[in-house]
């Protein structure tokens, strides 16, 4: 069963991140789940692939009571993000899922109704959970088309899907980057590859680096502290995307 | 997938259970501290009050046969929410198939729907049995709970015995563990109700 690890608290708004499950099977990529509560309130972002729902949901229970669960957050539409959007309306059928209007035809393929689907436009959108407000980022092509990250503003922590991801080996599985440089590499393939445009890399770095951040918290692998964050958004900046050189 | 009312309901009954142990666990911490601080005072009592510390320590060891319990009620109910998802799954694709079993009518189609079936059954099955070791449970902690009010009762009884310096003390400990073995009947009682009114498993 993944572990809930608590990021921020202050009062009864929070945010948790569920990770690490020892048992996760080596053929399904790692993930990291983010429940943000506010007063009674909470979102759950990218809730993960449907073989992971039961140890997602047995952590989430242990850390909160998950019938407080009112959201959910799909940043895009992979299926280790939300192919297990179905079971999570299993439990609570009136959940609503935030994703980019580009996917609204296509992730009720994996459950929902039209009634369960928030459309976020292309530019974003500020949206309440509880009395707090969360700004929706819009993070296009990064890796996919549509594609949108949070930013909670009152917590300084930003969820960035796919971005800042990291595939790291059993025996670098931190929860925390605590040595950046070592770290990087493990992210470096991920990101030349997945990352598909120069362009919207471009408008993503200048529009976060406008953001306090004190916590960039990637859907796979460690998380980004304090100056590791703007490290992170320096050594993206610089990095070659969008190329694929096949070898003869 | 469109859920259907019972599939709901099995992860709602988990989430009352789930919750209860929180709370369960709480208590179980409480008695724990509250022990140990009685064993430390009634130290001080001398022989007037060995009875309260003999009380005190078999309620220490309550708290942690209570802990015990919850963690093996923990374990269950990881594993309940396994086998009520691949339930839910199972039950998506027996309603898929059912479909195509309707507008084709196909003898290779009604097959898988019956190898479906079988294969729900058989999940089914599981989910009641884990569910049968979880009521039995339950019942344990209940009577866990009648236990701690008797050694509670006990323990106020023993603290009359105490000297003018410590009996307030002591008295004052051996409510506190009367309210936490109350607090754990009431709180099992709460979860049987909340996880009936979720349907039987
Ligand atoms: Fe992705
Ligand atoms: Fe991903």
């Amino acid at each position: 069963m993944k572990k809930a690890t608590t990021l921020f608290e202050n009062g009864d708004h929070s945010w948790r991140v569920l990770a690490r499950d020892p048992a996760l099977p080596s053929h399904l990529v790692d993930t990291n789940e983010y429940l943000i509560s506010s007063r009674g309130s909470a979102l759950l972002t990218d809730p993960g692939g449907q073989e992971v729902f039961p140890s997602v949901f047995s952590a989430l229970s242990a850390a909160a009571d998950p019938r407080t669960l009112t959201h959910i957050f799909a940043s895009h539409q992979d299926p280790d993000v939300i192919s297990s959007l179905a079971l999570w309306l299993s439990f609570k059928p009136d959940l609503k899922c935030y994703t980019s209007w580009l996917w609204n035809t296509f992730i009720p393929h994996f459950g929902g109704t039209a009634e369960t689907f928030i459309s976020v436009p292309d530019h974003g959108a500020t949206i309440e959970l509880g009395s707090r407000p969360l700004q929706i980022v819009p993070a296009h092509y990064l890796h996919s088309s549509g594609n949108i990250h949070l930013y909670d503003p009152g917590a300084k922590l930003y969820f960035s899907g796919d971005v800042g991801a990291a595939l790291l080996p059993p025996d670098a599985n931190e929860l925390f980057v605590t040595n950046f440089e070592r770290h990087i590499r493990f992210a470096e393939g991920f990101h030349r590859r997945w990352m598909g445009s120069r362009e919207a890399r471009d408008a993503w770095c200048a529009r976060v680096s406008r953001l306090e951040i004190d916590m960039l918290c990637p859907q796979h692998g460690a998380i980004y502290r304090g100056r590791d964050v703007q490290r992170f958004i320096n050594w993206f900046s610089e990095l070659e995307v969008g190329v694929l050189k096949l070898g003869g | 997938m469109t859920p259907t009312a019972d599939e709901s309901h099995g992860f709602g009954r988990v989430v009352a259970l789930n919750e209860a142990c929180k709370q369960l666990l709480a208590r179980s911490f409480q008695v724990n501290l509250l022990a140990l601080d009685a064993m430390v005072q009634s130290k001080r009592g001398g022989g007037r009050v060995r009875g309260f510390d003999e009380v005190s320590s078999q309620m220490r060891m309550w708290s942690r046969d209570l802990h015990a319990k919850l963690e093996q009620l923990g374990e269950l109910s990881a594993e309940v929410v396994q086998r009520t998802s691949l339930l839910t799954k199972e039950a998506h694709v027996l309603r898929l198939i059912g479909e195509a079993v309707r507008s084709s009518g196909h003898p290779g189609a009604q097959r898988a729907l019956d190898e479906c079936r079988d294969a729900r059954d058989a999940s089914s099955h599981a989910l009641a049995i884990d569910w049968r070791k979880i009521m039995e449970l339950l019942s344990d902690l209940d009577q866990l709970g009648m236990m701690a009010c008797v050694l509670s009762r006990s323990a106020m009884i023993e603290a009359c015995g105490a000297g003018p310096e410590l009996r307030t003390q002591l008295d004052h400990v051996s409510r506190e563990f009367y309210a936490n073995a109350l607090s754990v009947v009431d709180i099992l009682a709460e979860a049987l109700k909340a996880m009936q009114q979720q349907g039987n498993p």
